[in-house]
């Protein structure tokens, strides 16, 4: 092989794949939103299932609660408002993503969608965790007086384990996406010509 | 419902051959790779089948997912697991050439060497799309396009020769 005309000739002499039922694509098509809503729906009902829960605490326990107590539950109720907010408003960019641009606008958006994702996953998150972990602390006092001693060194050892859980999941993440808008910011230099 | 289903049918049968080419040769040969990544191109197209409507070309329409779904298709290994199954058939071997084979995977691994833009264009050329619609699909002026065009020629060239 010399010439480019000669690799096209071999790129031409391929043997065809043969398609499969396009109804299975559609069908495919079909279960694969379903997957997308349902996941995107769980995790904004579990984020709002605990904020209700911690409502519902603070409502039970709101005569016997210190000040400091109320504090920590308004912090933790707060940040997770925010998270779910943060996480609305992310999902909703996402969406506008189109598909059907150009791949020099597709990189463009898909790079702007990234960068928003990394401020939230890089100032947003650590500091609502930090809020939340305050809260969740400011509460024990309060949670000691009203639970067995048993139970109560469970919600510590519980609350480390989680919070362990989490931090090393938002690691996972922040450093999957900054991988990705890395890779995508030099796609966007390379369609430049930079 | 009934006609964007024939209509679907009738892209899927015309262009299912040429999003395969292009995302083997995208994925460095990688059969299995490249049945996923049409699966999900063709998917998205399925979803996007109302907005179709008003596009002029089809073609260009089709290449832009499927240039875009492949750009990405590996760095989302998650969606890669969600859409992993066995609905489209492997290929049939019956005209297998070894020597024909070898020299096709000489050509991929060249075309896995260059950036993944390059290769998404090179690979359009391969396909015998025109210059003006590679320019359409990719957002690069044709000028420019033309410039890197053929530095990816050259340097595919001398990397199929070695």
């Amino acid at each position: 092989m010399t010439t480019f005309k000669q690799i096209q000739e071999l790129w031409g002499n391929q043997q065809n794949h043969t398609a499969g039922a396009p109804n299975e694509i559609i069908r495919k098509a079909a279960q694969d939103t379903k997957a997308i809503k349902a996941k995107h729906k769980i995790t904004i009902a579990l984020l709002c299932v605990t904020v209700v829960m911690l409502l519902l605490y603070s409502i039970a326990f709101s005569s016997g609660l210190v000040n400091n107590a109320l504090t920590g539950l308004v912090l933790m109720v707060t940040s997770l408002l925010i998270r779910i907010a943060a996480e609305a408003i992310s999902y909703g960019r996402f969406t506008v993503i189109d598909i059907k641009n150009s791949l020099q606008q597709y990189a463009q958006q898909t790079v702007l969608f990234y960068k928003f994702r990394k401020k939230i996953l890089l100032l947003l998150t650590p500091l609502l965790l930090v809020l939340y972990t305050a809260g969740f602390l400011l509460l024990l006092p309060g949670a000691k007086q009203h639970v067995s001693h048993g139970f109560y060194i469970y919600i510590i050892v519980s609350g480390i384990l989680f919070a362990i859980f989490i931090c090393w999941l938002i690691a996972k993440q922040t450093k999957k996406e900054i991988q990705l808008l890395q890779f995508l910011t030099r796609v966007q230099q390379a369609l430049k010509g930079e | 419902m009934q006609q964007e289903q024939a209509v679907f049918t009738t892209i899927y049968n015309e262009h299912y051959s040429k999003v395969f080419r292009l995302c083997k040769g995208y994925f460095n040969g990688d059969e299995a790779t490249a049945v996923d990544a049409v699966q999900e191109v063709f998917i998205k197209v399925w979803q996007h089948i109302e907005g179709f409507r008003n596009e002029s070309s089809v073609s260009t329409w089709i290449y832009r997912i499927a240039v875009n779904t492949c750009l990405l298709y590996l760095r989302k290994a998650s969606t890669r697991k969600e859409l992993k199954t066995a609905i489209l058939p492997e290929r049939a071997d019956e005209q297998y050439d070894p020597v024909t084979e070898q020299r096709l995977q000489k050509m991929y691994s060249c075309i896995h060497q260059l950036d993944e833009t390059g290769r998404l264009i090179i690979l359009m050329v391969l396909d015998g799309v025109g210059y003006g619609e590679i320019a359409t699909i990719t957002g690069i002026t044709e000028d420019t396009l033309r410039v890197k065009i053929y530095r990816i020629k050259k340097s595919l060239t001398n990397c199929v020769q070695l």
